[in-house]
């Protein structure tokens, strides 16, 4: 579904990707895993076409998408749950959903009941404003809300950022119940092993700019040893 | 008293007239971060619409519908043509939208020459207010000042396309990611805020000289509203320039025009130094 090839980019005049190669297939639920500063969310901001990739091609579901703008990106079927969450504070939190509807589904998309279902608190909460909830609740709208644009792939950078261990267990057990049922396919950039090895099947590690080893979660349940090697814990 | 009558309905007038001013400043800033020094001049383009139109022998009527729609299609065409490649560089949205001033301007005084052009309102009936006259014309500016004023605020407020919008304005890379179209609210919003200017433009020209300095004596206290005022809600300008304006107009029929100024310019000083990002605050960082 997912296609990179020799993929660079990076902010101004200095390449933080040096030649990405990353195949996803549809369903598939991916884990990008590295220290600080090693290229994961400005691999995640290339991919959604917030920084432009300087070389290399993106490919996803047929079509070409680098070189292209966030909203087409988006309108392709890639959704993007950014570090920090980034809601929009001063709506309510019904609000947030139908922007995520209306961005793919036109000015009259309605918020798909699913969302609902799936995050109760939202529903509970919706008339109140997004600034309001707390970071759980937030992180819950900022996944619902891409969510509401029914993509195929959904990017996540950093989910379990700020939020209680229990609310991170939540919310890898919602994202994996998503995955299941709607087939949506995951990329998820995590600095919570624990999180990313449940919500994971396979686990990539990103170095400098490049991608240096992969291992299915299973094994690296088993033998952590690989952990260990790249992320120095 | 009915001194006092006549001089808050002019004072109101004014002020009306100056929040349609503003309003398209504001809404172009706040979407696009860009200052639109050549907003006076899509005034002046609106009341030249109507002075062509009227030269023409078209209806009044015509010309005030004519003109916001032929100041939007002319904004349309300064965003594509010239704001979209520089909105990210801050200054250079002032130089060049200065420097689109500076030709409309010239543009202006080559078609129809440096002197001022008149136009006649649709109707010149003086109504019977409280035993003072009061010409109707006057409380029509008003009506339509007041109806686009809430009009933009039910459009911005109550409507999806204004939901969307203000998710552009309140973060434009996110709603971009949601798969918003933020070239599409960039076109929209400052068509739309060239129109509100030519439409001022136009509903203003029957009462005052048309000639190419008017844009000025609007845009001015049109950017002092929005500071006093604050640029981050549409309620900012409306706030500032019922505070501008009607300072203005009551000084200036009380003592004298001058003195007008050099209070307005107090208050002004006054109130950025106390708010410094005007009273209703500036929104975003």
């Amino acid at each position: 579904m997912l296609q990179v090839r020799g993929l660079e980019s990076g902010y101004g005049g200095s390449r933080v990707l040096r030649g990405i190669d990353l195949e996803v297939a549809e369903g598939e639920s991916v884990a990008l895993l590295g220290r600080n500063g090693m290229g994961k969310t400005t691999l995640l901001k290339t991919l959604m076409g917030l920084l432009p990739a300087a070389r290399g091609e993106i490919r996803f579901a047929g079509q070409r998408l680098d070189g292209r703008r966030p909203e087409q990106v988006a309108r392709a079927g890639m959704a993007f749950v950014p570090q920090g969450r980034e809601i929009f504070a001063e709506l309510s939190v019904e609000e947030n959903l139908l922007l995520g509807a209306m961005g793919r589904g036109g000015l009259g998309a309605a918020v798909p009941e699913a969302i609902y279902g799936r995050f109760p608190i939202l529903k509970e909460r919706r008339q109140q404003r997004g600034g309001t909830l707390s970071g759980g609740q937030q992180q819950q709208l900022a996944i619902g809300r891409a969510l509401a644009g029914k993509p195929r792939l959904l990017l996540l950078d950093e989910p379990s950022e700020g939020l209680q261990p229990s609310i991170v267990l939540e919310v890898a057990a919602a994202l994996k119940r998503e995955a299941a049922e709607q087939g949506l396919t995951l990329i998820t950039v995590e600095q919570n092993v624990d999180l990313a090895l449940r919500v994971a099947t396979r686990c990539l590690f990103i170095e400098n700019g490049g991608i240096v080893a992969e291992a299915s979660s299973e094994a690296l349940r088993r033998d952590p040893a690989v952990l260990h090697k790249h992320l120095a814990i | 008293m009915d001194q006092a009558l006549l001089l808050l309905l002019d004072a109101a007038n004014y002020v009306l007239v100056i929040v349609l001013v503003a309003m398209g400043l504001v809404i172009v800033f706040g979407l696009m971060r860009v200052i639109n020094m050549a907003h006076g001049e899509l005034f002046l383009l609106g009341a030249y619409t109507l002075v062509m139109l009227q030269q023409a022998g078209v209806s009044y009527w015509v010309g005030l519908v004519a003109a916001p729609l032929l100041v939007g299609g002319v904004g349309l065409l300064m965003e594509e043509l010239v704001i979209r490649h520089i909105y990210h560089r801050f200054l250079d949205t002032i130089l060049a939208t200065w420097g689109l001033s500076i030709i409309i301007k010239q543009g202006v005084i080559l078609l129809f020459g440096p002197g001022a052009q008149s136009t006649t309102a649709p109707f010149t009936a003086q109504l019977d207010l409280l035993g003072s006259s009061y010409p109707a014309y006057r409380l029509f500016i008003m009506g339509v000042a007041l109806f686009v004023v809430a009009g933009t605020f039910y459009l911005f407020f109550r409507t999806r396309f204004g939901l969307a919008a203000r998710a552009v304005i309140a973060n434009r890379d996110t709603a971009a990611c949601l798969g918003l179209s933020t070239r599409a609210f960039d076109r929209a919003t400052f068509a739309y805020g060239a129109a509100l200017a030519g439409l001022a433009g136009a509903v203003m020209a029957p009462i005052m000289s048309v000639d190419p300095q008017m844009g000025l004596g609007f845009l001015i206290p049109a950017f002092l509203s929005i500071l006093v005022g604050g640029a981050g809600h549409l309620g900012g300008p409306v706030l500032g320039a019922g505070l501008i304006g009607a300072t203005d107009s009551v000084t200036a029929s009380l003592w004298s025009p001058v003195l007008a100024q050099v209070v307005v310019f107090t208050m002004a000083v006054i109130a950025i130094r106390i708010f410094p990002t005007g009273i209703l605050g500036g929104g975003r960082k």
